[in-house]
C-alpha cells in the first residue's frame, strides 16, 4: 500500500510547487512517472542494439514504428500522388523485381510527408550520432502450443496485415495462411505491446 | 489563483482517498513506478517543432528516449506525424551535443564551470545594463520566454527583447491588430475538417505543415469534395494537389486580394448584412489610418480591374474571376491559409488585412469551415512571443511598452515600484542586430535559435557578432556559436518541463523524461541564475518593491524555493510556478489561457479557457469571436470582435493599395530570388541534420531553376552556380525540376545548410508595420561558377 500511495503524495506535493514531476535525476532507474502524466503507458520491449543502418528487418529505420525511408529512387521529387500505382497492388510488378509490399495505411495519402528518400544509404552522417531506437516486437505469446499468437507490436498505421504477413513480405514472418483475411478474429493485439491509445478498463488496473 | 489551487488540492486529496478506499490505482502510475528500468514508458507531448503543434507519444526506456509515435488522442494530428516529428526523438542524440558552459578565452571556446560562465554574464550585463540585448525564439517554451521578459523588461529596465518570430510571424500578429484589434486567429484547425475551398496564399503546407496538409487532402480519401486553389510563384509539393494554380508576379498578391474585393463589390455579390454588422472601413498605409465610407472604399476598389491585376500580379482575368466567383457563392466554405508568403513581405501587414478584407466583405469569416488563418512556422511563436510578448513594443497578456496604463498594471502584477518598466520601445530584431554591428549595443544573450545563419544580410547585421560580448544558449554548435564569448549548453524539449503554444491557441505541456547531456541546464534556470547573480551584484532592479527578488516563489511552509541553485531548480517545477504568474497577465486581453493542472490533464486546450460556474468543467474555445463558442462575445452578436479598434466590436476592412517591392530585378541582377524550408529540415538544420534519415534525404543545399530558364543559360541539375546580389554571393548547385519549379525568372535556396549562407544574399528590407524582413524577393544574377 505504501509503494502505491507515492505517487499521490508527490502529486500533492507538485500541486504546491514542492517538487519537479520526474525524477529523471536519478540517472540508474528509468524516470518514475510523473503523477498527473496524461496514461505513461508502460511495455516490456525490447530496445535496438544496433544503430542506425543495421541488417535488422527494420533496416534504415531509426527505430520500430518509424517511418521507413523509401529505398528506391523516384521519377520526380514530388510525384508522390503516384505512389500507388504500385503500392497499392499485391503482386510483383515485374518477375524479377523484388516484392513490392502493399501499404498498409491506405488512407493516409501524402507519402511523402513521412518517407523521404533513403537512397543515399552510405552517405556519411552530418554528425555522429548515438540514438538507440526500440527494436523489433520479438514474437506474440500463446497460451499453448497450437493457440494462435497474439499481435506483438500496435495495430494503428498497420491495417493491412498483408503488407507485411502477406506472401511479399518478409519471409520469417510470413502467414502460413495467406488465404485467411479476417487476421484479428484469431490474433489479437497483445494488451503489453499495443500502445496505440488506452482501452476503456485501463483506469481499473488489475482489478477488473 | 488560491482558490483555483485549493481546488485542485482538494480533487488530488479525493483521488488519493477514493484509490486508496478502492484499493485501485490508475494503471500507467502504478506500472511506471514497479516496471522500472525493465519496461518502455510512453509519456505524451507536443512535437518539437513547427507550429502545427502535434501530440506526440514519447517512449522512455533506461533514461532514454527510444521511440517517438503520433499521438492517437492528440486532436490536432489525431496520431499521424510528418518525417521530422518521428525522429524528433533521435535529434537529442547528436553526439556534439553541447554538455558544459565555454568562454572565449584567447580566441578559443574553453570549458568553465558554470559558477564561471554565470558570473562572466552577470558582470558583463552590469557593466552596461541598458546596452545589453536579449534575442529569443519562437521556440522558447512559454516560461523561457517569460523569464526572459520579467528579467530585461521588469529587471534590467530596458526593452530591448525580441525574438526570432520577429522574421516569421510579425506581420500576421500587426495584421490581426489593424483587423481586429488583438492578436491570434479566430479560427481552428476543425475547420480544415469541413471547408470546401482551401486557398494557399504563397503557402506550401505539404512540406511546411504536413500534418494540417495530410488532414486537409486525406479527406478526399475519404470521398469528400475538396478544392485547392494554389496561388504561389513556385510549383510545389502542396501545387500537385491543387485544382488550380495561380501563378503570380513577386508582392502580385496585394492586387490579387484588392481584385477579387473590387470584382466583389461591383458585382453586388457580397455579403451585405455581414459587412453592415460586423466591418467599418478605413484607409491609409500605417497601423492607424482614417476613416472612409464604403462608397469611398468601393470607389478605391476600382483600380484593381482584372487588367490592372493581370499587369502588376501577372495573373489573367478568368483566374482573378475564378477567384472572386467563389468566394461569391453563399453556401461554400473556405478557409484562407498562409504563413511565410505573406508574412516575409515588405508589406506583410497590408497583405494580411487585405485577405481579411476578402473573407469579410463574402461574410466568410466566424463559420465552421469559413476562415482566414494564418499559420504559425513555429511551435510556441503564438504561445511565448505572442501570448508572453516577447517583443520589443510588449508586454505580457497584450500590453504595450509605451502605454502607461499598462506599464502601470504590469508593474502591479510583477510588484515593481512604479515607473520601473522603460517607456521606451526596445529595438525589433532587425534594429537589434543593426545596433550590435554599429556598436551601439555592447551585449546580446542568444536562446533557441541560430541568427548568424537567419538574420537577411549577414554580411550587413551579424558580421562583428564576434566583437561584441555575445551569450549563446543552445544545444549544439552552430554558427552563431562560432561568434559567441559565452556558450551556454542548454536542455532540450523533454530534458525539461515545457509548455508551447501552437497556431490554434492551443497551450501544450510536458514534463521532463530524461535528463540532458552532461552539464547541460534548462534555459530557465540559465535566466534565473543570471538575473539572482546581477542581484547579488546590487543591481537594483533585480528587486521588487519589497526588496525580494524578482524570481521569489515560496513552498507551501512560506519558505523561499530557492531557483537559483540548480539542486533547488531540478527538483522544482518552475514551470508551474512561472506559468501560474503569467497566467494572471492573459486575463488582461481575455487570453485566459488555461490553468496549468489543467493542461497537464489534457492534450492541450485552445484559450480563451473558462470555467464552468455549474459544473466546474474548463471549457476551450474552438472559435474565437463566434457566439455560443467564445465566453466573451455579447450575446445576440454571432460574431463578435470585443476588440475592435473603433470600440463598436466591428472589424476593419482596409484600403491597402499594390506597391512595387523594393528590388525588382534589373539588367545586372535578372532573377528573383526566393528562401524558404524543406520538407526534412527545421529551420537552420542543428536538430534535423544530425538525423540520419533526414540528412540523408536532404543532405546539402541547392538552387532550384525553373526549366526553360535553365535551357536558355545551358544549366543542367548538378552545376554549380554562383548567386549574386548587391550584398553577397555564394555558389550552390542546380536543381531543375526538383522538390519544387520556381516561376520562370525566379531562383528558390532553402536556408538550412550552414556551409551555403544564403542569408548573405537576402535583403534586409522589412515591413514598416510588422519590420519584418522580406526574405522571399530580392534580385539575384545566376552564372556558372
Amino acid at each position: 500500500m505504501k509503494l502505491r500511495t507515492l505517487p499521490l503524495l508527490l502529486a500533492a506535493l507538485a500541486a504546491a510547487g514542492l517538487t519537479r514531476f520526474s525524477a529523471a535525476e536519478k540517472p540508474a532507474a528509468a524516470p518514475a512517472s510523473p503523477p498527473f502524466q496524461n496514461e505513461p503507458r508502460s511495455f516490456a520491449q525490447p530496445i535496438r542494439e544496433t544503430p542506425v543502418g543495421s541488417s535488422s528487418r527494420l533496416g534504415d529505420r531509426a527505430f520500430l514504428g518509424a517511418p521507413p525511408p523509401m529505398p528506391h529512387t523516384f521519377a520526380g521529387d514530388r510525384d508522390g500522388r503516384y505512389c500507388m500505382e504500385c503500392h497499392a497492388r499485391v503482386a510483383r510488378i515485374e518477375k524479377r523485381q523484388s516484392a513490392i509490399a502493399p501499404v498498409p495505411h491506405a488512407e493516409f495519402s501524402q507519402c511523402q510527408q513521412c518517407h523521404v528518400s533513403g537512397v543515399n544509404k552510405t552517405l556519411a552522417p552530418f554528425r555522429e550520432n548515438a540514438f538507440v531506437g526500440l527494436d523489433l516486437p520479438g514474437k506474440g505469446t500463446r497460451a499453448h502450443a497450437y493457440a494462435p499468437p497474439t499481435i506483438p507490436h500496435k495495430t494503428f498505421m498497420r491495417d493491412n496485415c498483408q503488407s507485411c504477413h502477406g506472401p511479399m513480405g518478409k519471409q520469417r514472418i510470413a502467414s502460413p495462411h495467406p488465404w485467411r483475411s479476417q487476421c484479428q478474429q484469431c490474433h489479437v493485439p497483445d494488451a503489453a505491446k499495443n500502445y496505440d491509445r488506452p482501452l476503456p478498463w485501463e483506469k481499473l488496473g488489475g482489478n477488473l | 489563483m488560491q482558490t483555483n489551487r485549493r481546488e485542485f488540492l482538494r480533487q488530488a486529496a479525493l483521488a488519493f482517498a477514493s484509490s486508496v478506499l478502492a484499493g485501485a490505482l490508475p494503471r500507467n502510475l502504478g506500472a511506471a513506478t514497479a516496471e522500472g528500468a525493465d519496461g518502455l514508458v510512453w509519456h505524451k507531448a507536443p512535437c518539437r517543432f513547427c507550429g502545427t503543434g502535434c501530440g506526440v507519444m514519447v517512449g522512455v526506456k533506461d533514461g532514454r528516449v527510444v521511440a517517438v509515435q503520433g499521438d492517437l488522442e492528440a486532436p490536432v494530428n489525431r496520431g499521424l506525424l510528418c518525417a521530422k516529428g518521428y525522429h524528433a526523438g533521435v535529434a537529442l542524440y547528436g553526439k556534439d551535443r553541447l554538455t558544459t558552459p565555454l568562454i572565449r578565452k584567447g580566441g578559443k571556446l574553453t570549458p568553465v564551470s558554470w559558477d564561471e560562465a554565470i558570473d562572466t554574464i552577470a558582470k558583463e550585463v552590469m557593466r552596461s545594463p541598458a546596452t545589453f540585448a536579449f534575442y529569443g525564439s519562437g521556440q522558447w517554451t512559454i516560461c523561457e520566454g517569460y523569464v526572459a521578459m520579467k528579467f530585461m523588461k521588469g529587471g534590467l529596465g530596458n526593452n530591448h527583447v525580441d525574438p526570432n518570430a520577429r522574421l516569421c510571424m510579425a506581420s500576421a500578429v500587426t495584421g490581426m491588430i489593424s483587423t481586429y484589434g488583438v492578436d491570434e486567429p479566430s479560427g481552428c484547425y476543425d475547420d480544415f475538417d469541413v471547408a470546401d475551398t482551401f486557398i494557399l496564399w504563397g503557402n506550401n503546407p505539404a512540406e511546411m505543415h504536413p500534418v494540417l496538409w495530410s488532414r486537409i487532402i486525406d479527406r478526399r480519401a475519404k470521398g469528400q469534395k475538396v478544392e485547392v486553389i494554389d496561388m504561389g510563384t513556385r510549383r510545389t509539393r502542396s501545387t500537385e494537389e491543387a485544382d488550380h494554380y495561380l501563378e503570380f508576379i513577386p508582392q502580385g498578391d496585394l492586387a490579387i486580394a484588392n481584385g477579387i474585393c473590387h470584382l466583389l463589390v461591383k458585382s453586388g455579390r457580397y455579403d451585405k448584412a455581414w459587412v453592415a454588422k460586423h466591418c467599418n472601413f478605413r484607409k491609409g498605409g500605417d497601423a492607424d489610418g482614417e476613416a472612409m465610407t464604403f462608397e469611398e472604399y468601393a470607389k478605391w476598389l476600382e483600380t484593381y480591374t482584372p487588367e490592372f491585376v493581370q499587369k502588376v500580379a501577372g495573373i489573367r482575368p478568368a483566374q482573378l474571376q475564378l477567384l472572386a466567383d467563389r468566394f461569391a457563392e453563399p453556401n461554400r466554405k473556405i478557409v484562407s491559409l498562409w504563413c511565410m508568403g505573406m508574412n516575409q513581405h515588405t508589406r506583410g501587414t497590408w497583405i494580411n488585412n487585405l485577405v481579411y478584407n476578402v473573407h469579410f466583405l463574402s461574410g466568410k469569416f466566424g463559420k465552421p469551415g469559413s476562415t482566414a488563418f494564418s499559420l504559425t512556422g513555429q511551435p510556441s511563436a503564438c504561445g511565448t512571443c505572442r501570448e508572453v510578448g516577447t517583443l520589443g513594443h510588449a508586454l505580457p497578456g497584450g500590453r504595450l511598452v509605451a502605454n502607461e496604463d499598462h506599464r502601470k498594471q504590469c508593474e502591479e502584477l510583477w510588484k515593481l515600484p512604479a515607473g520601473r518598466i522603460n517607456a521606451k520601445p526596445g529595438h525589433h530584431a532587425v534594429a537589434m542586430f543593426d545596433a550590435l554591428q554599429k556598436g551601439e549595443l555592447t551585449g546580446c544573450w542568444v536562446q533557441v535559435t541560430n541568427p548568424a545563419q537567419t538574420m537577411p544580410n549577414l554580411n550587413g547585421l551579424t558580421s562583428k557578432l564576434k566583437e561584441r560580448f555575445l551569450v549563446v544558449s543552445d544545444i549544439y554548435p552552430t554558427v552563431t556559436t562560432d561568434q559567441a564569448t559565452v556558450v551556454l549548453p542548454s536542455a532540450m524539449w523533454v530534458e525539461k518541463n515545457g509548455m508551447f503554444g501552437n497556431s490554434e491557441r492551443r497551450t501544450q505541456q510536458w514534463f521532463k523524461l530524461i535528463n540532458a547531456p552532461g552539464d547541460a541546464r534548462d534555459d530557465v534556470w540559465q535566466t534565473i541564475a543570471v538575473a539572482r547573480k546581477c542581484y547579488e551584484l546590487g543591481h537594483p532592479g533585480m528587486k521588487d518593491k519589497n526588496g525580494d527578488f524578482l524570481f521569489t516563489f515560496k513552498d507551501a511552509a512560506g519558505k523561499v524555493i530557492e531557483l537559483w541553485k540548480w539542486d533547488v531548480f531540478k527538483n522544482a517545477n518552475a514551470d508551474q510556478l512561472l506559468f501560474t504568474e503569467y497566467r494572471e497577465f492573459t486575463m488582461m486581453k481575455k487570453y485566459f489561457v488555461a490553468p496549468y493542472e489543467e493542461l497537464v490533464k489534457a492534450r492541450g486546450m485552445r484559450w480563451p479557457v473558462v470555467q464552468d460556474k455549474a459544473t466546474g468543467v474548463w471549457r476551450e474555445t474552438p472559435r474565437r469571436f463566434v457566439e455560443g463558442e467564445d465566453p466573451f462575445v455579447e450575446p445576440g452578436r454571432g460574431v463578435d470582435f470585443y476588440w475592435g479598434k473603433l470600440k463598436d466590436h466591428k472589424a476593419l476592412i482596409w484600403a491597402r493599395p499594390y506597391e512595387a517591392p523594393p528590388e525588382v530585378p534589373d539588367k545586372e541582377y535578372p532573377f528573383w530570388l526566393c528562401t524558404g524550408r524543406v520538407l526534412e529540415h527545421w529551420h537552420t538544420g542543428t536538430m534535423t541534420r544530425r538525423v540520419p534519415q533526414l540528412h540523408r534525404a536532404m543532405p546539402k543545399s541547392y538552387v532550384e531553376l525553373n526549366p526553360e530558364d535553365a535551357a536558355r543559360l545551358n544549366i543542367s541539375t548538378g552545376d554549380q552556380l554562383k548567386i549574386k546580389s548587391r550584398r553577397g554571393e555564394l555558389k550552390l548547385p542546380a536543381w531543375i525540376n526538383g522538390r519544387s519549379t520556381p516561376a520562370r525568372g525566379s531562383v528558390f535556396v532553402p536556408f538550412f545548410a550552414e556551409e551555403s549562407l544564403i542569408n548573405l544574399v537576402t535583403l534586409e528590407a522589412h515591413c514598416p508595420i510588422s519590420k519584418e524582413p522580406d526574405y522571399k524577393k530580392c534580385a539575384v544574377s545566376i552564372a556558372k561558377a
